[in-house]
């Protein structure tokens, strides 16, 4: 560095085959990972290269010659672009990364390349984490940061007598005392909200399963065929009853060409007004990434602990789109008034349908209206007409044209998932006159087997409606539970609930040990994600205010003494670690501890002194030490050099060494 | 020129506080500096872009494996400081060589240490040579030879000794000086073209007689050694209970005088080079002369110890 003379490659200039099988066994191993997020041909690309070198290594072959490694490196950048339409992003920076990554491999010759290619394995370890953080990948961290920390050991080990066994131990000594650093780095600093460059754009990343800003046909099927988490939630008073698990998400205002969504262009409308609620029931969430901007809650929530406002149909929203699990409470209520009045916008907005499209659903309707029949009793019209004609809930409906989609559903195909119900029950209602609107989130919650948790599904996703009645404001009507529980088919997802019941696997499945074992690993990662994932900014905020500090600055503060004091610590134990060795003849031991002892009266045993000079040197400084000093040398001389090792006589020298404490000179003496 | 001008400053004030003892010398903590390296720095930027990366996605496990991976460089610092504290430099010996060629200290590096010490550099302060590292066991004692250029005759003292070490992953190297006081002495370079003196004379210019191997028997004399053992008469040994050799008078093998004096129109150094040369010839051959250095005069004798004297009088004039 800018100091001395420092001679800067360390071992040799020289990489050997060893070596260079060792990293490229290090780079396939940190790789391996992305073999599940990247396209089949990148690789294919790389396992192409990867074998490539291996054979090289075997065959002893040279180092490539420049002209080839530049032609591959053009290859790749051109496979790359081609396969992804760009070099950046995401999905088609990580595959560049490996793809270099193993060509570099080629290229390996000196203790540069050697490092540089250990950071990049580094690199390719954090790239990782974009594509999944599950408990499994913190395994892969832990084993992927082991196997790099050891590469860089072995790599700075004198070359013959580099061993792979102790750069490994090493590397597991270094990262389990880098731990408790580790840990306070990760609470104390600064977290900021939000990316700081953006994030990018979806490049073939596959889409999040979850809620979507509109409604069709076939949307919520497709969602509910996952089982993936979409929230837990904890209830830390009251639990909801079954029939109360209604988790409020977008609301759709506006149908068009078969599809409900918000039209951006209408209108402003206002702020519900909710009274008459009371917050009974408080749930804590915590959010797996959805990459929008609603905050599921209980119907209906009337606070939470995070920044939020309220969409005009009560739904809470966040600014920022949800890039990252969160974990917010919300206090709701379960019995409420939502908009006692209704104003003209809303109204004209709820009783909207543009167009001439589905005229025997339209016809219908006009018919129950024109029987002047009241608001709940249209209501009852139409749920006993999905109860008493022959509709089927079905996963798998027949698909239906376009335009007429309720028209098809209603009077020909007979056969929906909650979409196609809550949609031409929304539709019918405001054929007759009665504003409705779509609500879309999640109905039910499984319990868990340990943790006192419930689990909301993908395949939990639900849609239903809600239509104002005058002095009532919105009140929700779920058309899908006026169809018999028996409508599932086939149980194609086992995990499929629909109305207030109990959800399909809490009451089949529960004795299964396989979904008993499920059900465990769900509590470990409910865990991780509560205590690890979701600690973010607003966490962080509030863990500060726990512990009373002020802000970042004194966050900072704690972190630097902390840091200073813990590797202190570190400190401590390496150099325990490194403690002269134990001498094993006590008597010499016993012998040494009396020149240690004079030493610190000034008369240090010198190098290649004899216990017989030294014996007489401190005589002649300190004749009252004499007798002593003469009689402890005699008897080690015999015991170290002489014939006589018996055991008394050592025993009776060890004790006599033991009392030897010579004191300081008076001065008067 | 500012970097230049701190180094040189550094390396002045490490000099100053570093110093000059006996073997065994021992790395204390107050005299091990440490600094990052080239990598070190390489890994600092590495984890900066980790962090950024990790907050702008939000990624806790990117953020867990950054501060992991930077809390462990934090102690490999330590673990690197600590690999170096406490070696010593047990020994320190060097067989005189000529000016002109190289002279190898050999240290003799050991650790009291439980555990061995890993990949430490062992170089001459200054010097660009890139030393291959070795490992310091607890129990046993590791030789190094540490090779410097013999400039000038007289004593040289052994150079700075510097240690190094960037184990365990080469993000800091930690460094210690030791000056062993330590000397080894270079005897003047044999040269000169000045033919070899064919008159026999002693210091004082008497003629006098070649006392070597010959055919005419001579004397007895007292056993030095490199005195061929041949020559030993074992008859004269045992009457006189010491060892004895013959002494003849020979006229084909003379005596050698290798005058300081003698050697006129050249100036000290190169009269000492022509001495030094012309010693080692006769010492090569086998025959036996004598030195004379203005008030100093030895031999006249043969042998490696003779050869050595007179090297070391040549070298220390």
């Amino acid at each position: 560095m800018a100091i001395g003379t420092v001679v800067q490659a360390p071992a040799s200039s020289q990489v050997g085959i060893q070596e260079r099988a060792g990293l490229l066994i290090l780079v396939t191993l940190i790789a391996l990972p992305h073999l599940w997020h990247m396209p089949w041909w990148v690789n294919a690309l790389a396992a192409l290269l990867i074998g490539w070198q291996a054979f090289g290594l075997i065959a002893h072959s040279p180092v490539p010659a420049r002209i080839l490694r530049a032609g591959l490196t053009l290859t790749v950048f051109a496979a790359v672009f081609m396969g992804f339409g760009r070099i950046n992003g995401q999905q088609a920076g990580v595959a560049l990364l490996v793809l270099m990554l193993a060509l570099k491999q080629s290229e390996i010759t000196g203790y540069r390349d050697i490092v540089v290619v250990l950071c990049l394995c580094c690199f390719v370890l954090v790239t990782q984490f974009l594509f999944s953080q599950s408990l499994w990948m913190a395994a892969y961290l832990i084993a992927g940061s082991w196997l790099v920390l050891a590469g860089f050991v072995h790599a700075h080990m004198p070359y013959a007598r580099a061993s792979y066994r102790q750069a490994a131990a090493e590397s597991a000594r270094m990262l389990a005392l880098a731990l408790p650093v580790a840990a306070l780095f990760f609470l104390l600093f600064p977290r900021l909200p939000g990316p700081l460059w953006g994030l990018p754009a979806q490049d073939g990343r596959q889409a999040t399963m979850g809620l979507s800003d509109q409604m069709s046909p076939g949307s919520m099927a497709a969602l509910a065929r996952s089982g993936a988490v979409a929230f837990r939630v904890r209830f830390p008073g009251r639990v909801p009853t079954p029939a109360e698990r209604y988790w409020r998400g977008p609301v759709f205002w506006d149908f068009n060409a078969g599809t409900w969504h918000n039209a951006p262009t209408t209108a402003k409308l206002p702020t519900p007004a909710i009274d008459r609620a009371s917050a009974d029931i408080t749930s804590d969430i915590t959010l797996a990434p959805t990459h929008e901007h609603w905050l599921i809650a209980l119907d209906l929530p009337l606070q939470a602990n995070r920044r939020y406002h309220r969409s005009p149909a009560g739904t809470l929203l966040v600014d920022q789109a949800i890039d990252q699990r969160i974990r917010y409470v919300v206090r709701s209520a379960t019995r409420y008034r939502l908009d006692r009045r209704l104003s003209r916008v809303a109204r004209q907005r709820a009783l909207a349908l543009p167009g001439h499209h589905n005229p025997k659903a339209r016809a219908l309707a006009k018919h129950w209206a024109s029987e002047g029949l009241s608001v709940p009793a249209v209501i009852n019209r139409a749920l006993s007409m999905f109860r008493t004609q022959p509709f089927r809930y079905t996963l798998n409906p027949p698909r239906t044209s376009r335009d007429n989609s309720v028209d098809d559903f209603l009077f020909s195909t007979r056969a929906g998932f909650c979409e196609h119900f809550a949609g031409a029950f929304t539709f019918l209602m405001r054929a007759a006159g009665v504003p409705a609107r779509v609500v879309t989130g999640y109905q039910g919650a499984e319990p868990s087997a340990v943790g006192n948790y419930w689990i909301v599904r993908n395949s939990d996703a639900h849609a239903w409606s809600e239509v104002w009645l005058a002095g009532r404001g919105w009140v929700r009507v779920d058309p899908t539970a006026a169809v018999a529980p028996s409508r599932i088919e086939q149980g194609v997802t086992g995990s499929l609930a629909d109305t207030g019941d109990l959800p399909f696997m809490a009451r089949g499945e529960r004795s299964n040990p396989w979904f008993q074992a499920r059900l465990l690993w769900d509590a470990v990662n409910a865990g991780w994600n509560r205590w690890f994932l979701a600690y973010g900014p607003s966490l962080q905020q509030r863990l500060f205010a726990q512990l009373g500090l002020a802000g970042f600055g004194t966050a900072i503060a704690i972190l630097t003494f902390g840091t200073v004091g813990l590797l202190g610590l570190v400190s401590l134990w390496l150099a325990w670690r490194m403690r002269p060795a134990r001498i094993d003849d006590p008597v010499l031991r016993a012998w040494q501890r009396i020149g240690k002892r004079l030493a610190h009266l000034g008369l240090p045993r010198r190098v290649g002194e004899g216990p017989g000079d030294y014996a007489v040197r401190v005589a002649a400084a300190r004749p009252d030490l004499a007798t002593a000093m003469n009689s402890l040398a005699r008897q080690f001389i015999a015991l170290r050099y002489g014939m006589s090792a018996g055991g008394d006589a050592r025993r009776l020298f060890v004790a006599a060494a033991r009392h030897f404490r010579p004191r300081r000179r008076r001065t008067h003496s | 020129m500012a970097g230049s001008m701190v180094k040189r400053h550094v390396e002045a004030y490490i000099r100053r506080r570093t110093p000059i003892s006996v073997p065994p010398l021992t790395v204390s903590r107050r005299r091990l500096y440490i600094l990052p390296t080239a990598s070190g720095l390489l890994f600092a930027v590495l984890l900066i872009v980790m962090v950024l990366g990790a907050t702008n996605y939000g990624n806790n496990l990117a953020f867990a494996l950054t501060f992991w991976l930077g809390a462990a460089a934090l102690v490999s610092m330590h673990r690197t400081h600590r690999n170096l504290a406490g070696a010593s430099v047990k020994q320190v010996s060097a067989t005189p060589v000529f000016a002109g060629q190289t002279v190898q200290f050999k240290l003799v590096l050991s650790s009291r240490a439980r555990s061995t010490r890993y990949a430490v550099q062992v170089s001459a302060s200054g010097s660009r040579a890139m030393p291959l590292p070795v490992n310091i066991t607890p129990d046993g004692a590791t030789p190094v030879d540490l090779t410097v250029a013999a400039v000038r005759r007289g004593y040289q003292r052994c150079p700075m000794v510097r240690l190094d070490t960037v184990y365990p992953m080469g993000l800091f190297r930690a460094w210690a000086q030791l000056v062993p006081d330590v000397s080894v002495l270079i005897y003047p370079h044999p040269a000169g073209i000045q033919a070899w003196p064919t008159e026999h004379t002693t210091p004082g210019g008497r003629s006098s007689l070649s006392l070597s191997g010959g055919d005419e028997f001579l004397a007895h004399r007292l056993y030095h050694s490199g005195d061929s053992p041949r020559r030993i008469d074992w008859k004269a040994s045992a009457r006189s209970m010491s060892l004895m050799v013959t002494q003849h008078a020979d006229t084909a093998d003379p005596t050698h005088w290798f005058d300081f004096d003698a050697l006129t129109g050249l100036d000290t150094e190169a009269r000492l080079s022509q001495l030094a040369l012309w010693v080692v010839n006769a010492a090569n051959a086998g025959h036996e002369y004598g030195l004379s250095l203005r008030s100093q005069s030895i031999g006249p004798a043969s042998g490696a110890q003779h050869r050595d004297t007179c090297l070391k009088a040549l070298a220390l004039h």
